[in-house]
């Protein structure tokens, strides 16, 4: 067993960073612990330290902002998510994404911080905050900084989370008025299985019956969640009867990096990602929902 | 390194020892002998590690036993009362709903929870509960039946 391992408390975000800092890259955070726990379960973390960050207080919260968005802290459940009259409220896209989200049992402990930071499959969530333009705000030993979302996915494995940082709270600015939204995943199966491709949604028609504002956040395409910008931008300024999808999927090609693994070609997962982009968009303009 | 823990299961208090990586089905098996709930996969993926924590089906399998320290846990063993079975229970055996039996307790758990928070779930509703939980012999039709029935009567 991996008794070497020593295991932390911490009830302050301020003491969670100086256990993290004290072991120079050797310490693992646990949340809701659903990936961390697999991975120990599967001799593949044997850290020297796990920091146990659910019993800080500062880090569960869902607040209604002053700018019509919504703040949510980094230990929040899917659960809480789906659960939450706020978030229903401001920003049901992501309760929609939350109800979707493995099972029950699942949901209760697998926490939105996690989910964002647990390396190279970014979950459904990341998705409709990515459309949704968040930012997230991360704590170190020198600091708070706040950065937009999209900047958070540098790479695979390679999130912008320095060793000793801590992502504390996600801040989703109120949707574009009038703006309606669409989510759609699909995996192996409905229930219990990584999503192969996800994508969200957020888009707007102008008085001139055009795309006025589109933004779309990805994943399974890309060795992170990724907003495909140049599809974007094939969008907008289009009146939804006249969009061109072969440009759209053209531009798309240039958005996306899929990568072939033991089942799913790349190229499958290319053209899945254009058959649900095509979907979400057209469900959004549709009227998807408010 | 050893984490000093309390837990309440089924309503009995403990104070453990337990190892820093060490899961919460292990400490309910191994050293409280309750080996109703199951360990499967040790991924999340199956459901036979469901208990009841604080009332809420979690996966004991990826539970830091530490990280359950102060909770109040409820296992299969636990929804007797003096020998009765709960009506769910005994749904399950009426509509043979228990073949191998391995997922048993987990499904049990998971129903548990549906029923205390939505005491007449439609089928949809029950299938969709259950969808973290795995059978490999009934073929879910006489569980689902089960559940709906335990409902009825409950
Ligand atoms: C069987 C199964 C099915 C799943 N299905 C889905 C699905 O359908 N959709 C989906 O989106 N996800 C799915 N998941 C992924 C699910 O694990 C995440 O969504 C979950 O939210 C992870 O959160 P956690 O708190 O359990 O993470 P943990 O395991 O606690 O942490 C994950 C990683 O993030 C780090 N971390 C956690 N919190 C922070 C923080 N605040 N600051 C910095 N680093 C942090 C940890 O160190 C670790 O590296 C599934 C997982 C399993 C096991
Ligand atoms: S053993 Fe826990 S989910 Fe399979
Ligand atoms: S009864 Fe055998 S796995 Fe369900």
């Amino acid at each position: 067993m991996t008794e070497a391992t020593s295991y932390l408390r911490a009830t302050s975000v301020d003491e969670a960073i100086a256990a993290l800092a004290s072991q120079a890259g050797d310490a693992v955070i646990v949340a809701g612990g659903l990936v961390v726990g697999s991975l120990i379960n599967q001799r593949l973390a044997s850290p020297a330290l796990l920091v146990d960050i659910t019993r800080i207080p500062s880090l569960k919260k869902i607040e209604a902002g002053t700018d019509g968005g919504l703040t949510i802290g980094a230990l929040t459940t899917h659960d809480d998510v789906l659960r939450s009259d706020i978030v229903k409220r401001t920003v049901p896209l992501l309760c929609e994404i939350a109800e979707d989200i493995a099972c029950g049992r699942l949901r209760n402990r697998g926490t939105l911080g996690g989910s964002l930071c647990m390396m190279g499959q970014q979950g459904d969530p990341a998705t409709g905050l990515l459309a949704l333009n968040a930012t997230i705000r991360i704590k170190g030993p020198e600091g708070s900084r706040t950065i937009p979302l999209e900047a958070f996915f540098k790479d695979a494995f390679e999130l912008d989370l320095g060793e000793s940082e801590i992502l504390e709270e996600v801040h989703v600015p109120a949707a574009p008025k009038g703006a309606h939204w669409a989510f759609l995943k699909q995996g192996p199966r409905n229930a219990m299985d990584f999503t192969l491709v996800a994508v969200s949604v957020v888009a707007r028609l102008g008085g001139d019956g055009r795309i006025d504002h589109i933004r779309c956040g990805m994943n399974g395409v890309s060795p992170t969640a990724v907003r495909p910008r140049n599809a974007e931008a094939a969008l907008l300024g289009k009146s939804p009867g006249a969009i061109d999808w072969n440009a759209v999927g053209t531009a798309f090609d240039s958005d996306i990096k899929p990568e072939s693994d033991l089942v799913y070609s790349a190229s499958y997962k290319a053209r899945l990602a254009k058959v649900l982009l095509r979907r979400a968009v057209e469900r959004a303009l549709a009227g998807g929902t408010k | 390194m050893a984490v000093e823990i309390t837990l309440t299961v089924n309503g009995k208090p403990h104070a453990l020892e337990v190892g820093s990586t060490e899961m919460l089905v292990e400490v309910l098996r191994d050293r409280l002998g309750l080996v109703g709930t199951n360990r499967d996969c040790a991924q999340g993926i199956c459901g036979a590690c469901t208990v009841l924590m604080e009332g809420k089906p979690v996966t004991s399998c990826l539970l830091l036993a530490a990280q359950a320290d102060g909770a109040k846990i409820t296992t299969v063993e636990g929804l007797e009362t003096g020998g009765k079975l709960t009506s769910l229970q005994e749904a399950f055996m009426r509509h043979g709903a228990v073949q191998c039996g391995f997922c048993t307790p987990g499904f049990l758990m998971t129903a548990t929870a549906l029923l205390a928070e939505n005491p007449k779930p439609n089928r949809d509703e029950i299938r969709d509960a259950l969808r973290g939980n795995i059978c490999r012999c009934t073929g879910y039709a006489k569980i689902i039946d089960a559940v709906e029935d335990a409902a009825g009567r409950g």
